[in-house]
């Protein structure tokens, strides 16, 4: 019992960082209509840049404060001056763009930053409580918990969330009413790099920080994502901690899967759900007409 | 004066098709008019164009403004709002946050509250439906939630797109009989497009209609519905 109460939480932790990357994805995909395969090496680039901060001597906080600014900036200004011009034009299109987006991301963190594994400071420190979970999951549970419910009030309560949730629900109606779709929008890519530099940060300590350090993290995100329905942020969010779950306990359990055929766990989950159930467990069902 | 529409060589193309093809109307401060016309005359193009949500060229004022340069977002600033076609719910969100969102462009204070309130006195089944998700509202009632939406940016121009669509004779009856207690109440000037001539006419001050892009005729509401000719040729009743 105490082995699966240990895995359980660890899961759940790890979770929670599926969570917000699955949440970022969705954030975008509702938003553009396309899957943002570039998510991760966003959230990586977001992480070097608290880690430049820290080799720099800035305080940590300061350090990742920056980071999520800088991030926040980074995907506002990405919309602005590149997916701006694509809205519209066609799946291809995203895709070679999203594509050209990884690698560049990707090559320049190595050009800037070279390809070695790097340590990353966690901001809780070392220590575990009564054996079954350490000091960073604890923390990382925590922050990932707080940033999801403050944009839930954000989007629930506010006046900003509620015009992003008219954007969603019917854009040209969103218009007549007289919202700034265009800046909305920007500011959604905004807020979604800024959970992914969360996700990135909160992740470096246990992979340790290198140019594919989010390739571990972005599969069981997109199938956290795909299991909620794409389309609904509370589904990204139990969807990714589910996958972070499912992920731990059949590794524990299960004998020979370990931690190396995790991938491959999250892949078969996006299949099973693309076939047996495409909208998800909480997604809006989309039927086009042909 | 001050505030009238004027619509002066208006011209829409969508790819090769000329949809309108400078049509000219006025829509005076306080007036009812009406645009009338068989499908695919140009109705919803003109609308849409009056509102930014598409790309027309000509000459359009609005008192002083020049609106065919204007955003969606600025044409509602200036005081018109649209009813679309299809009455364009939210219907992922409640009723309320559908009128909520009807106000966003103004400030947050008492006015937006009192104005909330008005609404569900003019449409006491919106307050019933608040918290319920819109898109599961009866066609009137999302009718009457669109109406009431476009009024929540306290237009002074209300744009109408054929508002009576697909609604059943007594819920028609009802809305109209809203409508106008709605212009004797606040003064709003409006602009409806309708295929139901006969049920516009007894509320609209004039009317235009619109054939294949082109006004083809133009009246006040009394001469028109006088007319046999007129109502037999053109708008089938």
């Amino acid at each position: 019992m105490e082995l699966f109460v240990k895995y359980f939480l660890s899961g759940l932790a790890t979770g929670g960082i599926y969570a917000c990357v699955a949440l970022s994805v969705v954030m975008i995909y509702k938003a553009i209509g396309h899957v943002n395969f570039a998510q991760g090496e966003m959230a990586t680039l977001s992480t070097y840049f608290a880690f430049q901060g820290i080799v720099w001597g800035a305080p940590l906080w300061l350090a990742f404060l920056g980071s999520l600014v800088l991030s926040f900036v980074g995907g506002y200004l990405l919309e602005r001056l590149i997916f701006r011009r694509i809205s519209g034009a066609a799946l291809m299109t995203h895709v070679v763009m999203f594509i050209g987006l990884f690698l560049l991301i990707n090559s320049s963190m190595g050009l800037i930053w070279d390809f070695s594994v790097k340590s990353f400071p966690s901001p809780f420190g070392q220590g575990q409580i009564g054996g079954l979970i350490g000091y960073h999951q604890v923390g990382m549970l925590a922050v990932t918990a707080g940033a999801l419910l403050a944009l839930s009030i954000f989007y629930q309560k506010t006046r900003i969330g509620l015009a992003m949730r008219g954007i969603a629900a019917n854009p040209e109606s969103a218009k007549l009413v007289g919202i700034r779709v265009t800046h909305l929008t920007a500011l959604g890519w905004g807020i979604s790099s800024a959970l992914g530099a969360i996700a990135g940060i909160l992740i470096a300590p246990i992979v340790f920080l290198d140019p594919f350090m989010m390739l571990g993290v972005i599969v069981p995100s997109f199938a956290g994502a795909v299991l909620g329905g794409l389309t609904s942020p509370l589904g990204a969010v139990i969807g990714g901690l589910t996958i972070g779950i499912i992920e731990s306990l059949i590794g524990a359990y299960v004998p020979r899967v370990g931690i190396e055929l995790k991938l491959p766990i999250a892949m078969a989950i996006i299949v099973c759900v693309l076939v047996v159930k495409p909208s998800g467990l909480l997604g809006a069902r989309i039927l086009k007409r042909v | 004066m001050g505030q009238d529409l004027i619509i002066d060589d208006m011209h829409v193309s969508y790819g090769d098709s000329h949809i309108l093809q400078g049509i000219s109307m006025v829509l005076h401060e306080g007036e009812v008019v009406t645009l009338l016309g068989p499908n695919g005359a140009g109705k919803t193009t003109t609308l849409r164009g009056l509102s930014g949500l598409t790309k027309a060229t000509g000459k359009v004022t609005y008192g002083k403004l020049d609106l065919l340069n204007m955003k969606p977002e600025a044409i509602l600033r200036s005081g018109i709002s649209l009813v679309p076609e299809g009455r364009g719910t939210f219907a992922s969100l409640s009723t309320e946050e559908n009128l909520q969102l009807g106000g966003i462009s103004r400030k947050a204070d008492h006015a937006l509250e009192d104005d909330m309130k008005r609404m569900y006195r003019y449409f006491p089944v919106l307050e019933e439906r608040k918290k319920q998700q819109a898109g599961m509202l009866s066609g009137g009632e999302q009718q009457m939630l669109a109406v009431a939406r476009a009024l929540m940016s306290r237009p002074k121009l209300l744009l109408l797109d054929e508002p009576s669509f697909g609604l059943a004779p007594r819920i028609i009856e009802q809305l109209f009989d809203i409508l106008k207690s709605i212009r004797e109440t606040e003064g709003i000037s409006m602009l409806i497009v309708e295929q139901n001539a006969a049920l516009v006419m007894q509320f609209a001050d004039r009317a235009y209609v619109l054939e294949a892009g082109q006004i083809v005729l133009s009246g006040t509401a009394k001469e028109m519905q006088n007319n046999e000719a007129i109502l037999k040729s053109y708008l089938g009743s």
